[in-house]
């Protein structure tokens, strides 16, 4: 029973019942009809691409969208470890919630060319390549959300998405130092301060408004997904205590990490006790959106999918469940005082895990604080970036992580001993 | 890795080594590099080390190395915060051999080119 959880045939397996789904769901027009209106959107935060499409096209653009990454992992020889784990999750979330094909090739095109300047691997830079879409609305907005004739906006589009891909590389692996890998989602942040400058030029040089589109979401697929999610989590546990029925004996191991980058779990202890916290992780996101009574939308499923992504790459209840809960006490107080709660804050519970490393260095309570703070943070954020970069929260928790570590590493400046359990 | 990259890398993984030594409270050790053909040597020399110690090492060091997440995390190296996380050490680190006599440890760290 030890091949269950072996690559191969589990990639090959998944692969096919992902690109079955849509068919399932949906009929061939709807899905032709919904997969046309998703590749023709501007894709802006916050785009759901459930309500633009229908559930069909949707699966189907996460179908697609892996078969891509997945053959470009495979032709370039790469193993399955932590950061590819979560980087695909991450991709099969945001399927339903902005990335897609025609947003994604000219970014991955312009991290190529940089591996030919910088005459390094193309391999080496995977794991920019991976988290490199959430800035895919660049490409979709110049291209169908500018109002200009093709012979511009495409052009205008490829070229940006390349330069976009290009530079990436680069800055990502300084920007780390900033919050000194206590955001999870580095690239996040990196293609904060990039959409940033993209935004003032559109917003100054060429009078675009970023912020007319219909931001509104479909809850209709909420109990599918929630079930999706469901029994995706059981059928995790249930692979890892069968590959593994001591998987758990490695778990604390997890458990006691900060999760500061890189932390890889599957190196660290074994692709089944990794599998153990990635099927936990996806119950715990479920509790938080049950109990608050969160549905299912695209946002909210990329959320949720990004939090168990990441559960091979840095995030464990121990680190996670404290920032949530210091999410939650903020979602509690705006549905008390205004009576209902946008998509931005929702998505804000699953993805304030960003910072979980916080929480995971310095303890519980500064975990709350850092959850609740950083909540506050990701609506400044938005407007700030233009909705260009998905990765919104990424964005805020990199200024969260770098005001909380310095901070609370000054108080406990004398305490190096409490480091060992 | 380009090669001024790569030269941060070995200062950062000498500046990682001496941060994880001495928040353990070691106050005399040497630590010695050397740029091969084949492969980069880095020499740990101690009057003595913890057995605990070590065997963190090995678990945390003696990893295969990752090679694709070198070039997006190297920035990291050399900024130890605690006295556990040298897992991101492993990434960048091909092999760790430990000779122990009765009055020295030698740890020998090796990284392929």
């Amino acid at each position: 029973m030890k091949s269950l959880l072996h690559t191969k045939p589990l990639t090959y397996i998944t692969l096919l019942i992902l690109l079955i789904l849509p068919f399932l769901v949906d009929d061939l027009s709807a899905i032709y009809e919904g997969s046309l209106a998703i590749l023709t959107h501007p894709s802006l935060l916050i785009s759901d691409y459930l309500r633009i499409g229908g559930l069909g096209a949707s699966l189907l653009n996460l179908a697609l969208l892996m078969v891509m990454n997945i053959t470009l992992i495979r032709l370039l020889k790469l193993k399955l470890n932590g950061p590819i784990f979560a980087g695909l999750l991450t991709i099969a979330g945001f399927a339903f919630f902005g990335k897609n094909l025609i947003n994604a090739l000219p970014i991955y095109l312009g991290i190529y060319l940089n591996s030919k300047f910088q005459k390094v691997e193309f391999k080496s830079l995977i794991i920019v390549l991976l988290f490199s879409t959430g800035i895919g609305p660049i490409v979709s907005y110049l291209i169908f959300g500018t109002g200009w004739a093709y012979y511009l906006s495409i052009p205008a589009g490829l070229v940006i998405g390349i330069l976009t891909g290009f530079i990436l590389p680069i800055l990502s692996a300084h920007m780390v130092r900033f919050h000194k890998g206590y955001n999870l989602y580095n690239i996040g942040f990196t293609m904060g301060l990039v959409s940033l400058f993209f935004s003032a030029i559109l917003r100054a040089v060429f009078k675009l408004d970023l912020f007319s589109f219909d931001t509104s979401t479909t809850e209709t697929y909420h109990t599918f997904l929630y079930i999706l999610i469901l029994v995706g989590s059981l059928l995790t546990l249930i692979f890892s205590y069968i590959s593994n029925p001591k998987a758990y004996k490695d778990y604390p191991k997890i458990l006691k990490s900060s999760g500061r980058l890189a932390s890889d779990y599957m190196r660290e202890t074994s692709k089944e006790t990794t599998m153990l916290n990635v099927g936990i992780m996806g119950l715990i996101s479920l509790v938080f959106i049950t109990v608050l009574d969160i549905k299912i939308n695209g946002p909210v499923f990329s959320g949720i999918l990004t939090v168990v992504g990441f559960a091979a790459f840095g995030k464990h209840p121990r680190n996670s469940i404290p920032v949530m809960l210091g999410a939650t006490i903020w979602f509690l107080y705006v549905r008390h005082t205004t009576g209902s709660v946008g998509t931005g804050l929702q998505i804000a519970v699953l993805f304030v895990t960003a910072i979980a490393p916080v929480a995971g260095r310095h303890g519980f309570w500064v975990g709350i604080l850092a959850g609740f703070t950083h909540v506050m943070f990701t609506p400044l954020a938005y407007p700030f970036q233009g909705g260009f970069d998905l990765y919104n929260n990424g964005f805020a928790a990199g200024f969260v992580a770098a005001i909380m570590i310095p901070l609370f590493d000054f108080i406990r400046k004398d305490k190096i001993g409490e480091d060992t359990p | 890795m380009k090669p001024k990259q790569e030269i941060k890398v070995v200062a950062q993984i000498i500046q990682e080594l001496a941060l994880f030594l001495m928040y353990h409270g070691y106050k005399s050790y040497a630590i010695s590099f050397e740029d091969g053909d084949h492969d980069e040597t880095f020499l740990l020399e101690l009057p003595n080390l913890d057995q605990k110690l070590i065997e963190q090492m090995r678990q945390q060091i003696e990893q295969p190395r990752e090679e694709s997440i070198e070039a997006y995390y190297f920035e990291l190296l050399g900024d130890l915060d605690t006295k556990e996380d040298l897992e991101l050490l492993g990434i960048f680190i091909d092999t760790m051999a430990v000779k122990q006599t009765e009055s020295s440890v030698q740890i020998t760290l090796k990284r392929k080119k």
